[in-house]
């Protein structure tokens, strides 16, 4: 027999799996053909490992930034609100720094 | 790493399962899985979209991109351009009829800008064989709520605040049939959810099957509460394979999580659904015949009162609502009456999902607010109409309905509204008839469909629908005589008052509806025995306008009757004999030479 208590759980910890399909603040990686010979897929790894870990209240999204060769890998922060923050040369490293410093702003996903 | 990015929601509709949708996901599998993707990219199998012509549809999060028309090879560009590149894959991106523009996101599309998903709010969104999923959703919160929080009579005084009124075609409040219910005195009650979707070209009731099963189970459980039932059945209709295999999987889930069984939420209520095969019948979407049919007799309709709130399956009090009605409980309850009341009009509450076929750019399930104009449905969601042709009439209420046409497109689109035009809303079919649509043809069609349905039990029905069909095929077969009209009118006039379910009192509205708006066509066929539309191959005469035929001998060629005679570059003729009134030549001439 299920509680209400135990429904409102299963509410909590399956919404946090498919929050991706509503909209969100994104973390966009520069994942073009430039961006990726230049290490946007480690950039990539690096981000969704800190914001899993961290269980952050955003979504990571790879597109075709188009930004100058040698400014690659390039990530753009872009809230529900559309305000965009550029991040240029971006290494894994650079990558866990910048999802660490969004923390505050974009909060934690509801722990079930 | 255990985040996934992106989400691939693939569309597992009938419409799109029978367009080879199920072979897509296969394929999307098989390219994340080359491309070194699988660990971060979900594919998810969904309801239906509602946008079946452009199937397979394929939605790709969080960019919400929407892809449509998508065939197995098209999953490789899919993963290595938009998921692994993040480059928008415009070859396969919905291009709007008008301006013919690639729209990349779903919610800028035209079809669904406009539309107002209620009854459908998760068809499509979620993953109908995940319980999880839909509780995610808000799922199983309206039960929760109904049965820790209220009693039944304040679930009924929710409902009756909504304004919602039965989808299935009557518009009957759904809170008094509910207060109907409750009030009848016994220790054993039905709830019953008809699922017998027979109008032609209709699907919402399966779509919501398809694409939100726990919907229906839980609207079905508070009902239960409300009423004070023990027991549910839903009647769904065999020809609806994928609506039965996944209605039955929401409901051993379900069961399983303790939302059907015994003590709901640790309550003293207990609930339980079972799922009863239609074979198709169109009267057993009659209520009284539907209730015949669970109890294992032949589908044919009761006479009523006792009304089945009152005396229903075994004879025990039974509410019976429809599927589209049922999937708008939960929300009602779950954010309050005022909030469905808030939609629509004065009093038809509420939106209304409709089954947009015919001769429409956008074909597919629409869900808009009462009170839309057909002109919006038309022309903004559904995209007009194609190859340049006009618009001629749309028929709203199924086979039980009327034909509208142009000078009542700007008609909004509720109960009172339609009836007062002399159609009705019906359970959401909404057929659209272009310039060469024979209206004469439309009434016969529909009441061919209706006398072939018809279960024979009462004269008027049995008789009477067989009679105007005959007399139908006589007007569209050229024999129509003086006084086919008055006679048609006469015989609909009977068999609407006479019948004993609403099969029969709705079955002659095709005809009064088309008497009433275009009397012209029946006038033209049964005097002047020329079909206006050139659609009734009995009063078609094709033959070759001299002066603008070049002789070319396109005609002569595919005509399949060696029908055509002439010499290259001069003028041929048709032999009237031999001609079968195909039409092919008509098509194939470049110069518009031949008239029928």
């Amino acid at each position: 027999m299920l509680t209400v208590a135990e429904l409102n759980a299963i509410r909590d910890r399956v919404r946090k799996q498919l929050s991706i399909r509503e909209p969100h603040d994104r973390l966009i990686i520069g994942v073009g053909t430039v961006g990726i010979a230049a290490g946007a897929r480690e950039v990539m790894a690096a981000a969704m490992q800190e914001v899993s870990e961290r269980n952050l209240d955003m979504v990571v999204v790879g597109e075709d930034l188009a930004v100058s060769a040698d400014q690659m890998p390039v990530v753009k922060f872009v809230t529900v609100n559309g305000e965009e923050t550029v991040y240029t040369k971006v290494t894994a490293a650079k990558m866990r720094e910048i999802v660490q410093s969004l923390e505050a702003q974009v909060g934690t996903l509801p722990n079930a | 790493m255990n985040l996934i990015r992106s989400h691939v929601l693939v569309c597992a509709g009938t419409g799109c399962s029978s367009s080879g949708s199920k072979k897509v996901q296969e394929a999307m599998h098989g390219a994340l899985e080359r491309h070194g993707l699988s660990q971060e990219v979900k594919v998810v199998e969904t309801g239906c979209f509602g946008f079946c012509k452009m199937g397979p549809i394929v939605m790709i999060y969080p960019e919400g991109a929407f892809y449509c028309q998508v065939k197995p090879e098209d999953a490789d560009e899919l993963v290595s351009e938009h998921l692994l590149k993040g480059r928008i894959v415009e070859r396969l991106l919905y291009q709007e009829p008008m301006t013919e523009r690639a729209v990349p996101l779903f919610n800028d599309i035209g079809f669904y800008k406009k539309q107002h998903r209620v009854a459908l709010r998760n068809c499509g969104k979620i993953n109908p064989e995940s319980i999880e999923e839909y509780i995610a959703h808000d799922g199983y919160q309206a039960l929760a709520r109904a049965l820790t929080r209220m009693t039944p009579a304040e679930v009924i005084d929710e409902v009756s605040r909504s304004g919602l009124r039965g989808r299935g075609g009557g518009g009957f409040p759904t809170g008094r049939k509910w207060e109907f219910a409750r009030a009848s005195e016994d220790a054993i009650k039905y709830v019953v959810c008809n699922a017998d979707e027979g109008d032609p070209g209709a699907f919402m009731d399966r779509s919501v099957l398809e694409g939100d099963p726990h919907c229906i189970v839980e609207a079905m459980t508070i009902a239960g509460y409300a009423i004070g039932a023990k027991q549910g059945y839903v009647y769904v209709r065999a020809e609806y394979p994928i609506a039965v295999e996944r209605l039955s999987i929401a409901i051993k889930q379900a069961r399983e999580y303790g939302l059907l069984g015994e003590h709901i939420f640790g309550t003293d209520f207990s609930f339980d659904l079972g799922i009863r095969l239609g074979a198709g019948a169109f009267v057993c979407g009659e209520e009284t015949a539907l209730l015949e049919s669970i109890e294992g007799h032949r589908g044919a309709p009761r006479p009523r009162p006792p009304y089945p709130a009152v005396k229903g399956l075994w004879g025990k009090p039974t509410l019976i609502n429809n599927v589209e009605t049922y999937a708008n409980i939960p929300g009602i309850l779950r954010n309050g009456p005022d909030q469905f009341a808030a939609i629509g009009t004065e009093k038809s509450k509420g939106t209304k999902v409709f089954a947009l076929a015919g001769k429409i750019n956008n074909t597919g399930l629409v869900e808009v607010p009462m009170g839309t104009t057909l002109r919006e449905i038309v022309y903004d969601i559904g995209g007009g109409i194609p190859n340049g042709k006009a618009f001629k009439a749309c028929q709203t209420g199924g086979p039980s309905g009327g034909c509208l046409p142009t000078e009542l497109l700007d008609t909004p689109v509720d109960y009172d509204s339609l009836k007062a035009v002399g159609s009705m809303m019906g359970s959401g079919g909404l057929i659209i008839m272009d310039e060469d649509t024979c209206m004469v043809d439309v009434a016969r069609f529909f009441l061919e469909f209706t006398q072939d349905e018809s279960c024979g039990k009462c004269v008027p029905c049995r008789e009477g629908t067989k009679r105007m069909l005959e007399i139908l095929e006589r007007i569209t077969k050229g024999e129509g005589v003086d006084g086919d009209i008055e006679l048609l009118e006469e015989l609909a006039g009977v068999i609407s008052k006479a019948s004993l379910c609403g099969l029969g009192q709705t079955a002659p509205n095709p005809v009064l509806a088309t008497l009433k708006f275009f009397r012209d066509e029946y006038e033209a066929h049964i005097h002047q025995k020329r079909c206006p539309a050139g659609v009734c191959q009995a009063l078609l005469s094709y033959h070759i306008i001299e002066d603008k035929c070049k002789g070319c001998g396109l005609c002569k060629k595919v005509c399949p009757a060696d029908a055509i005679s002439g010499d290259l570059r001069k003028p041929h003729s048709i032999d009237k004999d031999k001609c079968l009134k195909c039409g092919a030549c008509a098509a194939k001439c470049p110069f518009k030479a031949i008239s029928r």
